[in-house]
């Protein structure tokens, strides 16, 4: 169970940063002309919904392993209980259920766009969390895999919010 | 006869198309207000038939490729951590068997069991079942090196009577932070208990104890040797 809990954990911190990717390379119109727009878009909402279900059972199998000596309420109430290497985890779950959730029930429609775009920008914390959690729980922070695993993947986080973010400079001055 | 064959229904489109026709020939009334009605139903009528599924679905082949991959990935990790797991049993198992340990285990002779300074918070196991160990080693507490690992030292000391580990005591753990102490509280009884199960120092990992678990088993393994290596017992 602990081998499961490690690797949902990984996986789910994987498909995590790659919604992220996905979705600011969309909305940095660099999706490039082969492939739709809508193409890009419902893979970022399928993998965020496939983020989800894997961090929902990183925790089903925490709270299965007994040897984890984690209840339902550590599992789903963020606190220092059982110490906020957990904590963080707990906190960055619900982030992403307040970012994932109202795209599968449709509630976006129904959201002005400022607050939609406020809601989303959510996942920016929650994958910080994730690492904060990863690390400061995780058994593998001391192999040179994980060093690197991390080092790859905030460069691949990093890299697309980069380029959004001079795309929004760049908007800016040429209207200023 | 032409104006018949031009006349043919071809599709149901056109039989509608015609229809709608027919009726503003000159001389008949002025279509009735079902023009509207019938736009969205031609719209529907075109767009059904043009690759059904495609547009409904987009991405779907990249979908079913993440939910593979995303599944493989995490059946191969968990599986690669068994794997590393037992192979640093086996490593562990190899090393104290062949190499000298670096701090001698320290053999206290005694007919009284349970003698060492024990840490305090951690309960120790009192065996109920003696356990079958090999032959001939001599009564007595052995006490196993310290393995260090990120988080601090852990020795255990394994307890003999009668040539059998009757108990194993922890004197050493990770005690530098209340998470520390927390885990290795939760860890350390599993640990204990599942070595007396096991009937060696071959025990499996403790979820959230990786380093204490790994630890645990070198000690005793070491403890273990020591006491054969004290009975006089090769191998």
């Amino acid at each position: 169970m602990w081998y499961l809990t490690r690797a949902t954990g990984i996986v789910a911190a994987l498909l995590a940063v790659a919604t992220l990717v996905w979705g600011f390379f969309f909305s940095a119109r660099n999706t490039g002309t082969r492939l739709r727009p809508n193409w890009w878009l419902a893979l970022h909402n399928y993998l965020g919904g496939l983020t989800l279900v894997f961090i929902g059972l990183h925790m089903v199998v925490s709270f299965i392993d007994t040897n984890a000596g984690l209840g339902l309420i550590d599992l789903l109430i963020p606190s220092g209980a059982v110490g906020w290497r957990i904590g963080w985890g707990v906190l960055a779950f619900w982030l992403f259920a307040i970012v994932v959730l109202p795209s599968i029930g449709r509630v976006r429609r129904r959201l002005p766009r400022k607050a939609w775009h406020a809601v989303h920008l959510l996942a920016i914390p929650a994958i910080a969390l994730t690492g904060v959690h990863a690390y400061q729980s995780g058994s593998d922070t001391a192999s040179n895999y994980f060093t690197t695993g991390l080092a790859l993947l905030i460069g691949i986080s990093v890299y697309p919010i980069t380029i959004r973010l001079l795309g929004i400079a760049q908007r800016r001055l040429a209207t200023a | 006869m032409k104006d018949a064959d031009m006349t043919a229904p071809i599709d149901p489109l056109l039989q509608q198309r015609l229809a709608q026709l027919s009726g503003r020939r000159p001389g008949s009334a002025l279509p009735p207000p079902t023009v509207a009605k019938s736009a969205p139903n031609r719209t529907t009528a075109r767009t059904l038939p043009t690759k059904p599924g495609r547009r409904a679905k987009p991405a779907r082949r990249a979908k079913l490729s993440a939910l593979a991959i995303s599944a493989t990935t995490t059946l191969g990790l968990a599986l690669a951590f068994a794997q590393d797991d037992t192979q640093t049993h086996a490593s562990d198992a190899l090393t104290l068997a062949t190499v000298p340990v670096a701090t001698p285990a320290t053999t206290t002779p005694t007919t009284a069991p349970a003698a060492g300074p024990v840490a305090a918070n951690v309960p120790t196991t009192t065996v109920v079942a003696a356990l079958a160990t090999p032959a001939g080693v001599a009564d007595g507490t052995y006490v196993g090196a310290t393995d260090s690992n990120r988080w601090g030292p852990v020795q255990v000391q394994a307890v003999y009577s009668g040539g059998q580990i009757v108990d194993v005591q922890i004197l050493q753990y990770p005690t530098a932070d209340r998470k520390s102490v927390s885990i290795n509280q939760r860890a350390l009884p599993a640990l204990i208990s599942e070595a007396l199960s096991a009937r060696s120092a071959d025990v499996n990992t403790v979820s959230g104890a990786t380093y204490t678990s790994k630890s645990y088993r070198v000690s005793l393994q070491s403890a273990i040797d020591a006491a054969r290596s004290a009975s006089g017992i090769s191998g």
